[in-house]
């Protein structure tokens, strides 16, 4: 995980608060990708990713920089990373909500195209092994260890769509953003131990969905 | 029990699985900040290589061309307030136009249709009045013309006048000529008395020798 140095990354945010512009251009080198990488997955739209990534990058201009009539919002403590995405994800979620009150539901996964609550449910599990085992029920898929490093990463894809929403926020925070999970409980505002637990959880749902063959015999 | 050197999670039950996460999230819920190696340890009751095809699956998007550059405006926009006019590519206004259903071409064209509505009022207006649009550059040449004009006329007149009197003069002179040439009978020509000598003196000559005549 590329980890931006921290003594590197305090010069920078306390050059771009006093108005750097070359400071912000780093800023915005460094994160912009994984920022939109982690909205467009969680939204599946070019075009909205693209206006929450400039919203978001508004934001932290606004609270970062100090000016007479109001501080800088924020201190740098070594939590700038869980602050940035947080402020991405809750503009994305502010995005969403307003686009479901116009009653326009915006469809976050396919789990969710067929109608399946969750992918706890018996309903969503059975769309989402029928959607990741190719060639149907009838036909048993090659076991995951066995297939090329390429089909492996297409199935794994596959296989993560059809995961609950909050499993995939918690894989998309981990390897979209890059984030620790430490970082990843900053910014979702929740207990490490729980934040823990659900990325193994997800990964446990994920190797199954792949190999259930092998998952059945170690049960 | 080394979790993080014996990373087979395949090879486990599950109960052992849960078992060292649930010794690991312990470690975790006790320690702040969280435990050096502690992540990967939890991640390698996943698998390692896994964890190296997720990363691989979901590495972000590359971002669209240009993405870079419009965040980076927009942050400039907003991070120098003297520069912070109004602008139509703030991501924020942006976004509230298009919320509205206007988009920026629309605004464009509105200004643009202003701009000719009032260009050709303005015409018809001065055309109506049948005035001359009080243009001071115009106003200033037409002044400057209208001076120069006068000077030039007044020159016109000047030599004009001076050509009048140069003939009047001649005229005058021609006058007093011909009075003078048509009227030596009344003893004009030669003047009063001392005329009369000369007259005399004429005659003597004219009649003695031709002396007198090669005089003239």
């Amino acid at each position: 995980m590329p980890q931006t140095p921290t003594s590197l990354l305090d010069q920078t945010l306390a050059q771009a608060a006093q108005g750097d512009q070359a400071a912000w251009a780093t800023i915005v080198g460094m994160y912009s990708r994984r920022v939109f990488g982690l909205i467009f997955k969680q939204c599946k739209d070019s075009d909205l990713a693209e206006e929450i990534v400039q919203e978001t990058f508004v934001k932290i201009v606004q609270k970062l920089i100090k000016t007479d009539d109001e501080p800088g919002g924020y201190q740098e403590q070594g939590k700038f990373e869980p602050w940035l995405f947080r402020i991405a994800m809750n503009n994305l979620r502010d995005e969403m909500r307003r686009r479901s009150r116009q009653a326009r539901p915006m469809d976050m996964s396919p789990a969710a195209a067929a109608g399946a609550s969750g992918s706890d449910s018996a309903s969503g599990w059975a769309v989402a092994e029928q959607q990741v085992i190719k060639g149907g029920p009838s036909a048993p898929p090659a076991p995951f260890d066995a297939v090329d490093h390429a089909e492996k990463v297409d199935r794994l894809r596959a296989a993560i769509q059809t995961l609950s929403p909050a499993d995939q926020e918690i894989l998309h925070l981990r390897h979209t953003a890059q984030l620790s999970f430490a970082q990843i409980a900053e910014t979702l505002d929740q207990p490490l131990g729980t934040v823990l637990a659900r990325g193994h959880r997800a990964l446990g749902k994920l190797k199954k969905l792949l190999n259930p063959a092998a998952e059945a015999r170690t049960a | 029990m080394n979790l993080h050197h014996d990373p087979q999670p395949d090879a486990r039950s599950d109960a052992d699985t849960d078992a060292a996460l649930s010794a690991l999230l312990s470690e975790a819920l006790a320690a702040d900040p969280m435990p050096t190696g502690l992540q990967s340890r939890i991640e390698a009751l996943t698998d390692p290589s896994f964890n190296g095809l997720l990363d691989e699956a979901l590495a972000a998007d590359p971002l669209p061309v240009g993405l870079e550059s419009r965040i980076l405006e927009a942050v400039l926009h907003t991070n120098a307030p003297a520069l912070n006019t109004p602008t139509l590519n703030a991501p924020h206004e942006r976004s509230v136009l298009a919320r509205i259903g206007i988009g920026q071409r629309g605004w464009v064209g509105y200004a643009a249709a202003a701009v000719l509505a009032l260009a050709a009022g303005g015409a018809f207006y001065f055309a109506g009045q049948g005035e001359t649009p009080h243009n001071p550059v115009i106003a200033d040449t037409l002044v400057q013309l209208g001076v120069e004009l006068g000077a030039l006329s007044d020159e016109v007149d000047a030599l004009h006048s001076s050509e009048q009197t140069d003939t009047d003069a001649l005229f005058v002179l021609t006058d007093i000529s011909y009075d003078q040439t048509n009227n030596d009978d009344d003893g004009t020509f030669w003047g009063g008395s001392a005329g009369s000598f000369e007259r005399e003196l004429w005659n003597e000559l004219a009649s003695e020798d031709e002396t007198g005549i090669e005089l003239f």
